[in-house]
């Protein structure tokens, strides 16, 4: 894993270098693995993007029926919809193309507050 | 049968309407009955990211995937641990986007009564501390008081919309 300017993390795949995107920070979960050798990347495309997603864990895989989340809801950026797993429990679908602009937006703004806060020092 | 048949008719007449009354944080609640989908037993849920605090997540419901909202965290009290009587009581609720489904997370239950509506006080203004918009008034000829919810205001597509990424 190699870091580019600030936050940006970055690993080389083969010939190509994939951008990290920790899916614990977008999605919010506490206690969500920090440490890159404690997880796994999922190599993803969406939006002719490729990104490394840094997940926990994987399950399984398995063929779902996808529900609409707006049906009783909002739409939420970078969720496409759920599903209603064999137990009964709800499990969230994620659009990538979603997940990726969510993570650019998080970053351009702390980009913005990183140069926001040079700026104040130097003043 | 006829007493039956007269009760009938007086909770449906324009005065009276019959209330779900529940407890929050030790005080009394109470929503339109006829919004009342079902009551029940709190289960956990699946938590959705980049949502309000006082929306704790969705849940199926016999395949219908239904947001939960914490009462608690919507009126601005204190969260609590979750107890045996902590129920989920499931509403129908009218928007500009028809009719949805959603669930709000109580205490407890209490009662249903009917109330009238020359009993029911409108809400005093507490001005711009306390968000008055979603009760639909308090009701003070019975004991304990309860301030009745306009559960369209309290769970409306503002309350409920994603916040920023």
């Amino acid at each position: 894993m190699d870091r580019l300017a600030g936050d940006a993390e970055v690993i080389r795949l083969r010939d190509e270098r994939l951008r990290i995107i920790r899916l614990g920070s977008i999605l919010d979960v506490e206690g969500a693995e920090t440490g890159l050798d404690g997880g796994l990347i999922v190599v993803v495309e969406g939006g002719r993007e490729k990104v490394g997603l840094f997940v926990d864990e994987l399950l399984g895989q398995q063929q779902i029926v996808i529900k609409s989340l707006e049906t009783n809801f909002e739409k939420i950026e970078g969720v496409s919809g759920a599903t209603i797993l064999g137990d009964g429990r709800v499990a969230l679908i994620l659009d990538v193309a979603g997940v990726i602009r969510v993570w650019l937006t998080r970053q351009a703004r702390a980009e913005r507050r990183d140069y926001a806060s040079k700026c104040l020092e130097e003043e | 049968m006829e007493t039956a048949n007269s009760s009938t008719v007086q909770s449906v007449t324009a005065d009276t309407s019959e209330v779900l009354t529940f407890v929050v944080d030790g005080q009394h609640y109470g929503v339109d009955i006829l919004r009342v989908q079902e009551i029940r037993c709190w289960e956990s849920v699946t938590r959705v990211p980049n949502t309000p605090d006082h929306i704790r997540g969705v849940l199926n419901l016999r395949g219908a995937i239904v947001p939960i909202i914490d009462l608690r965290i919507r009126l601005g009290l204190k969260q609590v641990e979750y107890e045996p009587t902590t129920v989920i009581v499931v509403l129908q609720v009218r928007s500009e986007h028809g009719s949805r489904t959603m669930g709000i997370v109580v205490d407890a239950v209490s009662d249903v009564c009917s109330v009238k509506s020359s009993d029911v006080q409108e809400t005093p203004d507490f001005g711009v501390n306390v968000d008055t918009r979603y009760m639909r008034g308090i009701t003070c000829v019975s004991d304990p008081m309860v301030i009745i919810l306009d559960a369209d205001r309290l769970l409306s597509s503002d309350a409920m919309s994603v916040t920023a990424i």
